[in-house]
């Protein structure tokens, strides 16, 4: 590969791989955090 | 019963949120496990295999990850628009659902695009940034989709910030065909379509060897994306029915299994 263009290329494909990474994860925490939530207030009715 | 009968039984099944979260659940993993190889050979292949380009040199092999998030800026939008036409009509919880996950992957493909684009067009045009018509509406639909996310967060009652997302949604679709068209209507430093026009499907303006890698990364974009969509969708769909049973019943199943 041309050095002269390497860092644009890598660059490129850097943020995508993060893009994808970010995209993948995100629904996945948000699962965990409301499974987290909803556990919680069921510990809580159960203490009540 | 006919045929038609149990299709329309099969779609009212899916359109119901615990028949979709069932139907996502299915999907989502096998999407992922066809997505992730793909892009992974389809971007050896940009990197490594395809030749490079007579004109451009090393610098079009950004193109097996610009032209895929381009497509699917456009393609998301498409696809909100027709699910915010679904949920305005047919009050349909499942579209209006269908909407609000769909925008943040929209905003950030289309921000990739944007980016990958900039890294492109400074080997090549000599500058990051040029007001031309295809940057300008690409841009556009960026902030058509932050105000879809923003809009939606804005209303504390989430049908409600799903019927305005809709209606955004619709009226923004017009800039869609605006970006796909604006290198045919208006002179333009962007070059034409590669592979996403009837033109050139008739008469291919890349070579075979440059082709395949493309055609991979592209099927990779949209799987990847599908099955994220879902995941998302699966999300709604758990906030917004927190309190029906089968959202219960599916909560203590996966407690029980923690």
């Amino acid at each position: 590969m041309n050095p002269k263009y390497a860092v644009f290329i890598w660059s490129s494909y850097a943020l995508t791989l993060a893009v994808l990474v970010w995209n993948a994860l995100a629904p996945w925490l948000r699962r965990n955090e409301w499974r987290r939530r909803r556990s919680e207030a069921a510990n809580e009715e159960a203490d009540v | 019963m006919s045929d038609n009968s149990t299709m329309w039984i099969w779609l009212h099944r899916l359109a119901s949120p615990p028949g979709f979260y069932r139907f996502a659940q299915a999907l989502a993993p096998w999407l992922y496990g066809v997505a992730v190889p793909l892009l992974a050979v389809g971007a050896y292949g940009g990197l490594f295999v395809a030749p490079p380009d007579y004109q451009q040199g090393d610098a079009f092999r950004i193109i097996y990850v610009h032209v895929p998030a381009a497509a699917l800026s456009l393609g998301i939008y498409t696809l909100m628009a027709a699910a915010g036409a679904i949920a305005l009509i047919w009050r349909l919880k499942l579209a209006e659902c269908a909407v609000v996950a769909a925008a943040p992957l929209g905003a950030s493909f289309t921000a990739l695009a944007l980016a990958t684009g900039m890294l492109w067009g400074k080997p090549t045009w000599g500058a990051y940034w040029v007001w031309d018509a295809r940057l300008t509406s690409e841009l556009v639909l960026l902030f058509l989709y932050l105000g879809v996310i923003g809009l939606n967060q804005a209303y504390a009652e989430a049908r409600a910030g799903a019927r305005a997302c809709s209606w955004l949604a619709l009226v923004g679709v017009v800039n869609v065909p605006i970006v796909h068209y604006s290198v045919v209507w208006w002179n333009s430093l962007h070059q034409g379509s590669t592979i996403l026009s009837l033109d050139a499907l008739r008469h291919p303006h890349i070579s075979s060897d440059m082709l395949w890698p493309l055609l991979l990364t592209l099927s990779g974009f949209f799987l990847f994306f599908a099955a994220v969509w879902l995941r998302r969708v699966q999300n709604e769909l758990l906030a917004r029915e927190g309190n029906a049973r089968w959202v219960t019943k599916l909560h203590e199943r996966s407690a029980g299994t923690h």
